[in-house]
């Protein structure tokens, strides 16, 4: 029964999947493609970067090595905007969405628990936002294999930082979830998270321009979102990760409660 | 197998406004067409939601078909095919794309033959994308989809919305059907016409609480039927009166006379056979006078 709520979110989805998943490796491989070009006037590029970028990326990383590019690369605007648009996306739509629509209707009239039908579609928001994951980053390492750019950390560190934003998308998903589990249209779910999410990044990127946000920093999961960590070989400290992992968890529970206690009024 | 199909006991549940259903009692029996009646806000599709696990009692008990619907739900909607008030299907599927997920949903072999049938009976267009079928026609694949997987128990939320007359007939069909193999339906409609000629029990509920329910034989029965009488000869109120004391005479106008019966029609018909009667006309009581009666 979960599986066939997994199967038909996914075979709704693919399309978006792959145009996301696609779009995702083409913007990241050309960057990477770039990389030897970009690196011979890295240093001026460096200059040129605002402190707080440089401090995301890491806080010595340079434009010069591989690992300090690829931060960059996973910080920009438009790799973040591409990696939620499924994990914003997919959770208002298979809760809040479904009911928008009246479809739930269907679905919870035959014999799946509202837990089954809520993990079906926790699965299938981990499994896209991987296939995407995967697929983009493969292809970077592919491109800077053949280059002989490979970040220091290695595969492993590879692993790593991709993993880390699974994390970081899964922390933007969950809370979607949540607000999805709440309301009864899609839009009300993805307006906050996408407005959330926004905020998040601000105060992550300024909390050490504007010493004001310092204190709320650490509420930020995109503060806890450190790549260059793995992809230089070191090791990343263990609270960034139990943020990360903590994030969703505490989240996707407490959405889980909310969405199998609600009236639905479809 | 004497248990009711569906018992609720003091169910209450009541929405922030104040509407919902305010303490329900009712038995629906096995083998029966059950018709659930009240207009637009009475609680009816409040009732329904209950049933399957939409919403949940403030307070109150339900058992249906043995089970707890809330805490034995999966097990219970199993065996339960519903039907919805608004139907809104995954537009981007097929019917039978769509009735192919609802049998994976419930781990069952997709009933090829039983769809044919079915949609045959109905004239579905199965193939066809839901987004580019018309009202009627979504209707009718979500009528397939609860009729589909040979239910215990039909929950209909006006079923008949939107089809037109030969379908409405043609589904009206396949309940009777349904029925006589040995199935439940529990529908709730506006058509009173329907409910009359395909229910055998009703209910009817008013602001959340239910002021009628019995077979729909007993409520016709208690309902006054209007008699018109012509006779041999002219008619006076005073033999009238004395020949038919349970009567209420309404009109005398020459040799035709028009009275309002209440109960049993032995007793009229035996006194009317001591009068000389060239024609009678019995209009039926109609399920509708008993509606209004509630709501007017």
């Amino acid at each position: 029964m979960m599986s066939a709520v997994f199967l038909r979110g996914l075979k709704d989805r693919w399309l978006v999947l792959l145009a996301l998943a696609l779009g995702l490796s083409f913007f990241l491989g050309m960057m990477a493609w770039w990389f030897p070009e970009y690196r011979n006037q890295a240093e001026i590029s460096m200059k040129l970067l605002p402190s707080f970028v440089k401090k995301m990326m890491g806080a010595r990383a340079s434009m010069a090595r591989p690992e300090g590019y690829v931060s960059w690369m996973l910080i920009h605007p438009l790799t973040l905007g591409m990696l939620a648009t499924w994990a914003i996306g997919v959770p208002a739509a298979v809760l809040a969405g479904t009911i928008e629509k009246g479809t739930l209707a269907f679905t919870l009239s035959g014999p799946i628990t509202r837990t089954r039908y809520f993990l079906a579609q926790t699965g299938l928001l981990i499994t896209g936002q991987a296939i995407t994951i995967a697929a983009c980053f493969s292809t970077v390492a592919a491109i800077f294999v053949a280059q002989g750019t490979l970040p220091a950390g290695g595969l492993t560190g590879w692993l790593l930082a991709g993993l880390q934003a699974l994390l970081l998308m899964l922390c933007i998903g969950s809370l979607t979830m949540l607000l999805s589990a709440r309301a009864s249209e899609a839009s009300h779910a993805m307006m906050p998270a996408i407005a959330f999410m926004m905020v998040a990044l601000f105060v992550s990127l300024f909390g050490d321009v504007f010493k004001a946000l310092e204190p709320i920093k650490p509420l930020s999961p995109f503060s806890w979102f450190r790549p260059y960590e793995p992809l230089a070989g070191k090791t990343t400290d263990m609270s960034a990760w139990l943020a990360l992992i903590g994030w969703p968890t505490v989240a996707l529970t407490w959405s889980w409660r909310l969405f199998r206690k609600r009236n639905l009024s479809l | 197998m004497n248990d009711p199909a569906i018992r609720l006991k003091d169910l209450v549940h009541l929405h922030p406004g104040g509407k919902g259903i305010a303490g329900i009692s009712l038995d629906v029996p096995r083998h029966s067409l059950f018709g659930f009646l009240g207009p637009n806000g009475a609680g009816k599709s409040t009732t329904i939601r209950l049933l399957l696990d939409f919403l949940r009692p403030q307070s109150g008990e339900a058992v249906i078909l043995g089970l707890d619907p809330w805490r034995q739900g999966p097990e219970l909607r199993r065996r339960i095919g519903y039907l919805p008030g608004e139907v809104h299907l995954p537009e981007n599927l097929t019917g039978r794309e769509f009735l192919a997920y609802a049998a994976r949903l419930r781990g069952l072999v997709f009933p090829e033959s039983r769809l044919a049938d079915l949609a045959g009976a109905l004239d579905a267009a199965t193939d066809r994308r839901i987004k580019h079928l018309s009202k009627g026609n979504k209707q009718k694949i979500a009528i397939l989809h609860a009729l589909l997987f040979q239910p215990d128990l039909l929950i209909l939320d006006e079923p008949t919305e939107g089809l037109d007359p030969l379908v409405q007939q043609a589904f009206q069909n396949l309940l009777r059907q349904y029925r006589e193999a040995g199935g439940t339906v529990f529908m709730s409609s506006h058509v009173l016409s329907e409910v009359e000629r395909l229910c055998d029990h009703v209910a009817i509920i008013r602001n959340g609480r239910l002021v009628e329910v019995s077979p729909i034989e007993d409520l016709r029965t208690r309902k006054a039927r209007r008699v018109e009488l012509t006779l041999t000869v002219p008619a006076d109120r005073e033999t009238m009166s004395k020949a038919l004391p349970a009567a209420r005479l309404l009109r005398i106008e020459g040799s035709v006379v028009t009275l309002e019966v209440t109960g049993e029609a032995g007793p009229m018909l035996e006194a009317l056979a001591r009068l000389p009667v060239r024609d009678i006309v019995v209009e039926p009581s109609r399920l509708e006078d008993a509606f209004m009666e509630y709501y007017a």
